[in-house]
């Protein structure tokens, strides 16, 4: 939650991004003003005319009956985690045991943001988790509004469905 | 002086392969082949295709030609099993070139190796300049070696490069500053710096406390000592494994790297993507990737200074799972999807 | 989102809105962004759930509309097998959902609860 999926979209949509955002009224009105509660929509024409289909999840777990929702069918899953959040590595450990076997079968790369405004916990932590739970994972320090960082987070999913 | 081979109806990946044991076959034989597939001296012509069958057929009592097949089905004098391997394509090449008369024109440098240039007036004598022919890569000539230098004494320096902003280097945070970058797209300059020798640098032991007054004075950007540390193994390596390495020793990423704070080119992923989930040696994260030899061998010598990579040495006689997750088989159809996210992407 | 008071009076209109009509089942008022603010069933359904997912269905209907150009989304209406869902705005930050088993009772379902859904919107505005 907060992680910056939205804007994430945004930076490789060449739609604007449909997206069902609404004012916050819990804890995470203490981050952001709004929430995405059904989902977020973006797309990108592939040069053979296919359109490839971005879809954003909402965050918080109250909403997880959407995560499955939005995986069906999947090509590869991102998931950004907010290190300025209460507690990054629980979130990361939410979104990783509930996509476990998802991940399994294809693979998912990890982004974490805003590790400018809180600097622990460090890469290194992040690292340690994914070797405590037997996942090889790409994982970034990201700034989802650098379209760069967007970019390469997406060619780590397409190196990883590709050779790892 | 050199020989040209040419290939015929090779698959594109036996093709790239090819290309890094011409490499290979330069740096440890001393034997420079090149690959000149308008008028080579010799051809290697995949048998198991149509199209090869036909050539070797045509032109089997005209040219010198090398049959490359899972059998030597045509009886060829000349042979190569599939899976290509490297003892017997650098023996067989060395064979030929006893019986070759070399080119002395000069030869298209599809394998050249790129000789860095010196731009600054500290330019080494002819003896002192570490030779790029060397087989081994020594980190201690180029920057790299002196950050670790700094690492390890723990002092804090001032590097200076012609036409750079200075270096600080901060052992004890772990962290070096100079002005901004963008690591992902290197311009010419910045390369020069990465793969620039040691004796190209001006070194001054500073007093951290003036080191942090001018950081802050100048609005320097921090930048993790290991950024200079891979980015100078990346860029100085040219194709050199690290010393005290061997090609056949068996490597894994202990994890991804983390490249947005590391110069990096999109090959680099590829190679991460296969290196975490895989133990493999050199030789055949090359063939698994579809990179030439050079490139893997310079991304390897960048993990290891990182200290990202479980080495295991290889041992006759030891079972070593060469594919631990199992390679990928992609459907055409989804390897054409990927392919074109990419290009979308411009990578 | 809501005081303590205005909590209870949301609650006792849909107490009333429960007790008037028999056909209704239960009734819940959630948050735009999923969070049940009350809630009123003869039944035993997993409400809170429902309010998270009403949140969902009705950010959903908003976008829908929005992308039509259709003006704002009324109501959404699920009928199915076992009964009837509502999903209505009560104002621009709370969502009122109704339900009833009865197959034949929608247009009092939608009636009740939009009556409903105008009392809390006048209540709130006081």
């Amino acid at each position: 939650m907060g992680a910056g999926k939205t804007t994430a979209i945004s930076a490789l949509s060449e739609i604007p991004v449909i997206n069902t955002d609404v004012r916050a009224t819990d804890e995470a009105a203490l981050r952001k003003e709004r929430t995405t509660v059904a989902m977020d929509y973006g797309e990108m024409t592939l040069p053979d005319g296919q359109k490839l289909r971005i879809y954003g999840t909402p965050g918080q777990e109250r909403f997880s009956y959407m995560w499955g929702i939005l995986m069906e069918g999947a090509l590869g899953l991102i998931i950004l985690v907010d290190n300025a959040g209460d507690n990054p590595l629980g979130d990361l450990d939410l979104y990783l045991t509930h996509f476990r076997p998802y991940i399994e079968a294809t693979t998912a790369v990890i982004g974490v943001t805003r590790m400018d405004v809180a600097t622990e916990p460090g890469l290194e932590q992040y690292y340690d988790y994914l070797m405590q739970n037997d996942l090889q994972l790409p994982i970034f320090s990201v700034d989802v509004r650098e379209r760069d960082n967007v970019v390469m987070m997406i060619e780590a999913l397409v190196a990883m469905l590709e050779f790892g | 002086m050199h020989y040209t081979l040419s290939t015929y109806a090779l698959e594109k990946r036996d093709k790239l392969f090819v290309n890094s044991m011409l490499e290979l076959t330069k740096k440890k034989l001393g034997i420079n082949w090149v690959l000149d597939d308008t008028e080579g001296q010799v051809t290697l012509v995949d048998i198991d295709q149509p199209a090869g069958v036909n050539f070797w057929e045509a032109y089997q009592s005209e040219k010198r030609l090398i049959a490359f097949a899972d059998n030597n089905h045509v009886r060829a004098k000349l042979f190569l099993e599939k899976p290509l391997r490297v003892q017997s394509f650098t023996e067989l090449l060395k064979q030929l070139s006893e019986h070759l008369d070399p080119l002395t024109s000069p030869p298209n440098t599809a394998t050249a190796t790129a000789t860095p240039r010196s731009h600054t007036a500290a330019e080494p004598t002819p003896a002192a300049k570490p030779s790029l022919d060397a087989q081994h890569y020594d980190p201690t000539q180029y920057l790299s070696g002196l950050l670790q230098t700094a690492l390890s004494a723990q002092e804090t320096q001032m590097l200076s490069f012609s036409g750079f902003a200075p270096l600080y280097v901060m052992p004890q945070e772990k962290r070096c500053y100079t002005s901004a970058m963008g690591l992902a797209n290197l311009n010419p300059s910045q390369k020069m710096l990465f793969a620039a020798r040691s004796e190209q640098f001006s070194c001054a032991a500073l007093n951290p406390a003036l080191a942090r007054d001018a950081i802050q004075e100048q609005g320097y950007k921090a930048y993790d000592i290991y950024t200079f540390i891979w980015g100078s193994a990346l860029l100085s390596s040219n194709g050199r494994l690290l010393t005290n390495h061997s090609m056949q020793s068996f490597v894994r990423l202990k994890q991804w790297p983390n490249f947005t704070a590391l110069p990096h080119q999109p090959t680099h992923m590829k190679l991460a993507a296969f290196m975490l989930k895989n133990t493999a040696n050199i030789p055949r994260i090359a063939s698994a990737t579809q990179m030439p030899l050079a490139t893997v061998i310079d991304f390897f010598n960048a993990c290891a200074l990182s200290n990202l990579l479980h080495i295991q040495k290889a041992q006759a006689g030891v079972n070593v799972n060469t594919h631990a997750a199992g390679e990928k088989k992609l459907s055409s159809e989804k390897r054409g999807l990927l392919g074109n996210i990419l290009r979308r992407l411009g990578r | 989102m809501l005081s303590n008071i205005d909590t209870e009076q949301t609650h006792q209109l849909l107490k009333a809105l429960i007790e008037k009509s028999s056909e209704i089942n239960a009734a819940v008022v959630t948050t735009l962004d999923g969070h049940p603010c009350a809630k009123e069933q003869r039944d035993d359904y997993a409400l809170e759930r429902l309010a998270t997912m009403g949140s969902t269905l009705m950010s959903l209907g908003d976008t829908i509309t929005a992308e039509l150009k259709m003006g704002t989304c009324r109501n959404i209406i699920s009928e199915n097998e076992g009964g009837i869902v509502a999903f209505m705005h009560i104002n621009e930050d709370l969502v009122l959902i109704t339900l009833t088993q009865q197959l034949n009772a929608l247009g009092m379902l939608l009636a009740h609860s939009r009556r409903c859904a105008a009392d809390i919107a006048k209540t709130l505005k006081k």
